[in-house]
């Protein structure tokens, strides 16, 4: 990352916030660190940013939805951080633009360095990139999540609903499809994820 | 033809036929109504004879009273004999009599009425008419008996029609005899017997069918010494075969055609047993009443490991083979199978599952009849659906966990770092470093719980195991050479197992990582790749410090650790669970030779074989609709496109489920058809950008 890029962190945990922030401005990054969505709504109408750092899970919030509805001011990389790693919101975001996700569970330095291998990538037309803990380096998002289990983008919808205890007929509905359709996105689901995961904890 | 002709050939067959159908059910409703329309057909005889009416055909002159009633008369006695004995062929003959001698009285007192009372038209009979009519039928009866009985021995289908004829003849010839004595009697048989030849002719036929049927069935009562025939006591001593037990006769004969097919059924079923005891492909054992082995199947022996069980004590050879088995009493109360470990050992484990039910017999128990079956594969797959299910759960709760702590760690780390870089004395340094590494023991612990796999979920494939150990050891190589330990591989491809790589990948890389931890610097660990029995055995040998056997014991407790800081302590507990959720085990031995350990995993080979080179590559890329019936064939058809690169694939088991599909997500290009899919009509509704394909056997 170029020295003295301004970055936009949003991060609903004071501690990664601090913690972090104080680490990027130790390189001499301008950091501008919010909490919610609000915030980083309005910081992104008053400044521009270079670079986006989004939490997913800001508590009650989801980062994602910062995407879903883009001011034009939308900086020109945004990375996703998360302690998970879902598939569906990591693909989720790369639906919406985002041009990688790196987990939150490595060291802080590791973090950093994560970011700046993975800016020095081009963005991935289809997908996006990760950082792979394991071995240390940025991977296309295919190679952690094999094509033939990634959710396309109707069977990631419904996989939505369902999770959070949606019934076929109520998904059905919401969704504006017929039950037979919502049957046939359930069972590629299935046979993608290898299990019923309707019962899993939402987070 | 005039009416009365008709009336009188319709006669010649329909009384004979009446009294047939009467017999042929007579077990279900006795002899009764047959014996009654007999009896009848006596009493219309008289009437009809001393009313008067004659049929012609050109030169041929029917006295119908006598070539209607005396055939069918003579053919029900015959019936009676040949099928029902000769104790109710007697009660037949004296009914005849008895029925010919009322009809003779009421003409005497008819006439002496005449004396006083004008009554109509009535031809009168003379006594030496009457008697000629009742002793012809008496000897006819009798003659027909003898003639049925000569002629029975040799030609059997002959007998029934043979003794009517001469019955009939010898009814014509004592009529004509003492009706009309010598000359005269001569002349009228030489006249009638044709008449009466031809009216017979019908009841001949019906007695012939009837014979041949009832021959078949085995029906006829067994042909009576000629002595029999006129003796009375014999008759009736030795007609116990005709039992006439409440209103049913059971005939003989009809008991025996019912054992004999009693019998076919006993060597039906105990050819079933016997084939049965053959192929089946579980054992059998048939034990007796002292619990001793009767009967085995090969299956039973080889579950049991003898060669011969037969003679044996059943609970002796189960107490012997197999581990906490009850008493046979106690397994027919446990009623559902019961499942055992063999106790035979030889590295595979195997689960028999018995089922014990009692014999019926007489007493109150019979023996025991019990099934064996090898349901170690339904055992390894519930136990590994149990284990792999808990490792998901284990998984899942790493992430949840993951999330909130990844938070706080990394955090805390950030803030930490800034700390040391800001800090100036020693002693905060130092204070500062052992939070530092603290805090990374958190982070191994919460990696450990979150399990290999960053991303995705666990899933089995089959797969190289010798590959898998390759790529392990790579991924540990640089800490090995960190620590100064060589890795001496020795491995071999061609190892399959159903695996998810990544648990797999990680329980190695735990166990190669433990061994280079425990390993002093320029030693080495040497992983090493074997088949034994049904599975592959992964050898981690070093040469380190080793363990006690307090610290063997608690290896796999989750928290155990004998390393200083550093690891979780989490990653046996978690290997171990993994390996079993895959089948296998793992298990560490002190090594017998120096110091040092061992660590064997051992895995299952795998009993699908790889996946066959693609057919379905033309299809890369597409978004593909796979239409078949719902089975697993369709669940299996499904995947293998989606690896095979197709964009998506749609599993459709209806066609409403096609219909609404192609409506609702428009965009997809292919449409694979299953042969047995109901498509019917849709074809002319589905989009023209749908390529149609139809599935066949290797392909589409």
């Amino acid at each position: 990352m170029a020295a003295s890029s301004s970055i936009l962190f949003v991060d609903d945990h004071n501690l990664v916030a601090s913690g972090i922030s104080g680490l990027l401005r130790a390189r001499e990054h301008r950091v501008f660190t919010v909490n919610n969505l609000t915030d980083a709504r309005s910081a992104l109408e008053n400044s521009s940013f270079n670079l986006l750092l989004l939490d997913i899970n800001l508590g009650a919030e989801n980062g994602l939805s910062l995407l879903e509805q883009p001011t034009s001011r939308l900086p020109p990389r945004v990375i996703m951080l998360s302690g998970l790693s879902e598939q569906e919101w990591i693909f989720r975001g790369f639906e919406l633009g985002a041009f990688g996700f790196i987990s939150k569970s490595i060291e802080p330095e590791e973090l950093l360095s994560a970011i700046d291998t993975m800016l020095t990538h081009p963005p991935l037309p289809e997908a996006g990139w990760i950082w792979d803990t394991q071995k240390k380096a940025v991977v296309s998002a295919y190679t952690c999540f094999p094509k033939e289990t990634v959710l396309t983008h109707k069977e990631r919808e419904v996989f939505m609903h369902m999770r959070e205890g949606n019934l076929d007929k109520q998904i059905a509905e919401i969704m504006g499809l017929s039950i037979h359709t919502v049957r046939v996105h359930l069972r590629a689901i299935k046979r993608k994820r290898g299990h019923n995961r309707r019962l899993e904890k939402v987070f | 033809m005039n009416q009365t002709q008709v009336y009188f050939l319709v006669g010649t067959f329909v009384l004979p036929a009446l009294l047939v159908v009467l017999h042929t059910i007579r077990t279900k409703i006795t002899l009764g109504p047959f014996f009654g329309v007999a009896g009848v057909y006596g009493l219309m005889l008289w009437q009809l004879l001393q009313t008067g009416w004659w049929v012609s055909f050109n030169t041929l002159h029917f006295n119908t009273a006598l070539t209607l009633f005396i055939p069918p008369l003579i053919l029900g006695f015959l019936l009676i004999f040949a099928l029902d004995g000769l104790r109710t062929a007697r009660a037949y003959m004296l009914m005849v009599l008895t029925t010919s001698a009322a009809a003779w009285l009421f003409s005497l007192f008819r006439e002496s009425l005449a004396q006083y009372v004008p009554l109509p038209y009535l031809i009168v009979l003379s006594n030496q008419q009457h008697l000629a009519i009742i002793l012809g039928l008496l000897f006819a009866q009798m003659a027909g008996m003898m003639v049925y009985t000569l002629i029975k021995q040799r030609v059997s289908w002959l007998a029934l029609p043979g003794g009517h004829v001469a019955g009939v003849l010898l009814w014509l010839a004592c009529y004509s005899l003492i009706e009309f004595h010598f000359t005269m009697g001569m002349a009228n048989l030489s006249n009638e017997w044709t008449e009466f030849l031809i009216a017979t002719t019908p009841s001949i036929a019906l007695l012939a069918v009837y014979g041949l049927l009832a021959q078949y069935r085995g029906l006829f009562m067994p042909v009576r010494a000629w002595r029999h025939l006129f003796s009375f006591w014999r008759a009736a001593q030795s007609d116990a075969q005709t039992e006439q037990s409440g209103d049913v006769i059971v005939n003989r004969d009809h008991v025996i055609s019912e054992l004999r097919l009693l019998n076919r059924q006993l060597a039906d079923s105990s050819h079933v047993m016997e084939t049965h005891m053959r192929e089946a492909a579980y054992g059998i054992l048939v034990i007796d009443d002292k619990g001793r082995i009767r009967r085995t199947n090969k299956p039973a022996c080889e579950l049991l490991a003898t060669p011969t069980l037969e003679g044996l004590n059943a609970q002796n050879v189960l107490a012997a083979q197999l581990r906490n088995v009850g008493t046979l009493d106690a397994l027919v109360a446990a009623g559902e199978g019961q499942r055992h470990l063999a106790s035979n050992g030889g590295g595979q484990e195997q689960w028999i599952e018995i089922q014990v039910t009692r014999l019926k017999g007489e007493g109150p128990n019979a023996g025991y009849y019990m099934i064996l079956k090898d349901v170690t594969a339904t055992v390894l797959k519930e136990r590994h659906q149990l284990v792999s299910s808990r490792v998901r759960d284990l998984h899942q709760t790493g992430r949840v966990l993951a999330h909130d702590f990844s938070n706080l760690l990394i955090g805390a780390h950030a803030q930490l770092s800034q700390l040391k870089a800001t800090a100036t004395d020693s002693k905060s340094r130092q204070s500062l470093i052992t939070i530092e590494s603290a805090l990374q023991r958190a982070r191994e612990m919460l990696q450990q719980l979150g399990t290999g796999s960053q991303f995705g979920s666990p899933k089995l494939i089959n797969l190289d195991l010798g590959q898998l150990v390759d790529e392990s050891v790579s991924i540990v190589r640089a800490s090995a050479e960190e620590a100064g330990v060589t890795i001496e591989l020795v491995t071999k491809s061609g190892f399959r197992v159903e695996a998810d790589a990544s648990q797999i990948i990680r329980v190695f890389t735990n166990l190669i990582k433990n061994a280079i931890r425990a390993s002093a610097p320029a030693s080495s660990v040497r992983v090493e790749l074997q088949g034994k029995g049904r599975g592959i055995e992964v050898r981690i040998t070093d040469r380190g410090r080793g363990m006690t056997a307090e610290q063997l014991r608690m290896a796999f407790d989750p928290g155990f650790s004998t390393k200083d800081g550093g690891q979780g302590g989490l990653g046996l507990a978690i290997s171990s669970l993994m390996t079993e959720a895959h089948g296998g085990h793992l298990e560490l031995r002190a090594n017998e030779e120096g110091s040092g350990l061992t660590a064997i995993a051992w895995l299952p080979e795998a009993h699908q074989l790889p996946s066959a080179e693609s057919t379905y590559r033309d299809l890369a890329g597409l978004s593909v609709i796979l239409a078949m019936p719902q089975s697993e064939l369709a669940a299996a058809l499904a995947e293998k496109l989606q690896r095979e690169g197709c964009l998506q694939v749609a599993e459709v088991y209806t066609p409403e489920e096609l219909s609404a599909l192609v409506l609702e997500d428009p965009g997809w290009q292919v449409l694979i058809v299953d042969p047995a899919f109901p498509l019917g009509h849709l074809t002319e509704s589905l989009p023209t950008s749908l390529k149609i394909r139809f599935l066949q056997a290797g392909g589409v």
